[in-house]
């Protein structure tokens, strides 16, 4: 797709009208600073802002005001404030964690992808029971006694930080879809927008050859993408990435992607491999 | 003051600053957050939240992406879809700009020129097609998505993403050349 096509495309993604495929393939487009698309999307955002515009005035009562100056004077008497509107000022990054579940992390998660925080808080919780039956009945001969341990407090550890994640009043979530048709690799980017903590979980992701890593990108609203790390996914497709800040400078999450990208992540400090699955982030959590 | 002085002045900490941005633009966040949402408390949530976020990415603001009207007006649209998509709702009834109108000649010269605006708007509106209009409205205002709209007229997805980026672009042709003509 040219330019002059991406220029139907670009008054459909300012009005927020565009599916997920779409918009992936818009904002990987834009994020390689295309002058002209940007250009056309300033242009759109004006139309759109006068269309916003266009309603009369209605003066909300002072109250508001007051309350807002308040809670801006509030914030000042606490330095260490970071709740944030989407993602917000996060504390200073610090290096995500990736991992490789085993097939028992597929039997977990997997199957509570599309279903609602508490079921998906349940599976989680299944996880640990299930690994803690099979490895303390099923073959404790088989097992060194210490590995059980480690891996049951690795296990324990994953799900108290989900249930962690889970029960923020400040959730944010990102349903990651694939970008090509009749593919079923998907994700699921959680967010607590409060401490900065996230966890992204995939599946059905084809494992990379050649020492390729998956990458996971995050766009804001300037369409600038950040990596918020790299990570391999098991043989069953299933992959774990962690962090507990969004990338240092990023003030919002327009766009989560994910991205195959030589050894050791993008050397452009851009995306530059296929985009796998994307999707945009919804808040979920009360405020 | 200009608006960018005042958003410099912000930048560096100064909430008066922010404190006149609001008094300009509150009327028509307020509009906005009312006309989507449908519900006047939920509203005004979301208008001192919208400012909120305003303010605490002041240093991020970048006044090449257009005006900081403009800006808090989509931020204020995207946040409040956020609101009913998280709600899982759609508004029931939109609020009449009734009685809490801005008396026009209230305005202060500055916003003279955005009323001429509005007019246009409103003019360019009614110029389209009515499949056209409808699909811009339910999906600018509204919050429903192509498909959503599809559903509800029956019409297939890529005829209502063609309404609405056909709409979109006379609105812009519109707004463009009765500017010009100023």
């Amino acid at each position: 797709m040219n330019c002059q096509e991406r220029q139907e495309q670009i008054m459909l993604y300012a009005a927020d009208a565009l599916d997920d495929v779409e918009r992936a393939d818009l904002l990987a487009h834009l994020a390689g600073g295309c002058g002209t698309c940007h250009a056309a999307l300033a242009e759109a955002r004006e139309t759109l802002g006068a269309l916003a515009g266009s309603l009369p005035a209605v003066a909300p009562p002072p109250q508001v005001k007051e309350r807002l100056m308040a809670r801006i004077a509030a914030e000042r008497d606490d330095a260490g404030s970071t709740a944030t509107a989407v993602a917000g000022v996060a504390p200073a990054p610090r290096p995500p964690a990736a991992s490789a579940p085993t097939d028992g992390d597929a039997r977990g998660p997997a199957g509570s992808i599309g279903i609602g925080r508490v079921q998906l808080a349940a599976a989680a919780a299944a996880v640990i029971t299930a690994a803690g039956v099979y490895l303390a009945l099923v073959e404790p001969t088989r097992q060194d006694r210490q590995a059980v341990v480690t891996e049951l407090q690795d296990r324990e550890q994953e799900v108290g930080r989900l249930r962690s994640l889970l029960a923020s009043r400040q959730l944010a979530l990102v349903s990651l879809a694939s970008t090509a048709d009749q593919q079923s690799s998907r994700g699921r980017l959680l967010l607590d927008q409060t401490s900065g903590n996230w966890e992204l979980l995939v599946f059905d992701l084809a494992p990379l050859e050649g020492g390729r890593v998956y990458e996971l990108w995050l766009l804001d609203d300037e369409q600038k993408p950040y990596s918020a790390g790299t990570f391999q996914v098991s043989d069953a497709g299933v992959g774990r990435l962690i962090g507990d800040a969004v990338p240092e400078g990023m003030a919002s999450i327009a766009l989560a992607a994910v991205t195959d990208e030589p050894a050791g992540g993008s050397p452009t400090g851009g995306p530059t491999g296929t985009i796998r699955i994307a999707g945009k982030p919804e808040v979920v959590g009360g405020g | 003051m200009s608006d960018h002085d005042l958003i410099a002045s912000m930048a560096g900490g100064d909430d008066s600053a922010l404190a006149e941005l609001y008094d300009r633009y509150a009327g028509r966040v307020n509009a906005l957050a009312r006309r989507i949402l449908g519900n006047e408390a939920d509203a005004e949530d979301l208008l001192a939240d919208v400012f909120y976020e305003f303010w605490q990415r002041r240093e991020a603001y970048d006044a090449g992406r257009g005006s900081p009207l403009t800006y808090l007006l989509l931020l204020t649209r995207s946040r409040a879809i956020d609101r009913l998509r998280s709600a899982g709702r759609r508004p029931a009834v939109n609020l009449p700009d009734g009685p809490d109108a801005v008396d026009e000649g209230a305005r202060p010269d500055a916003s003279v020129l955005a009323d001429e605006r509005q007019r246009h708007v409103q003019t360019a509106l009614s110029e389209l097609s009515e499949d056209q209009r409808w699909a811009v409205t339910a999906n600018f205002f509204d919050g429903l998505s192509h498909r959503e709209i599809a559903e509800r007229s029956g019409k297939p997805i890529g005829t209502v993403k063609t309404y609405i980026r056909q709409g979109l672009s006379r609105l812009r042709q519109s707004l463009h050349s009765r500017e010009e003509a100023l």
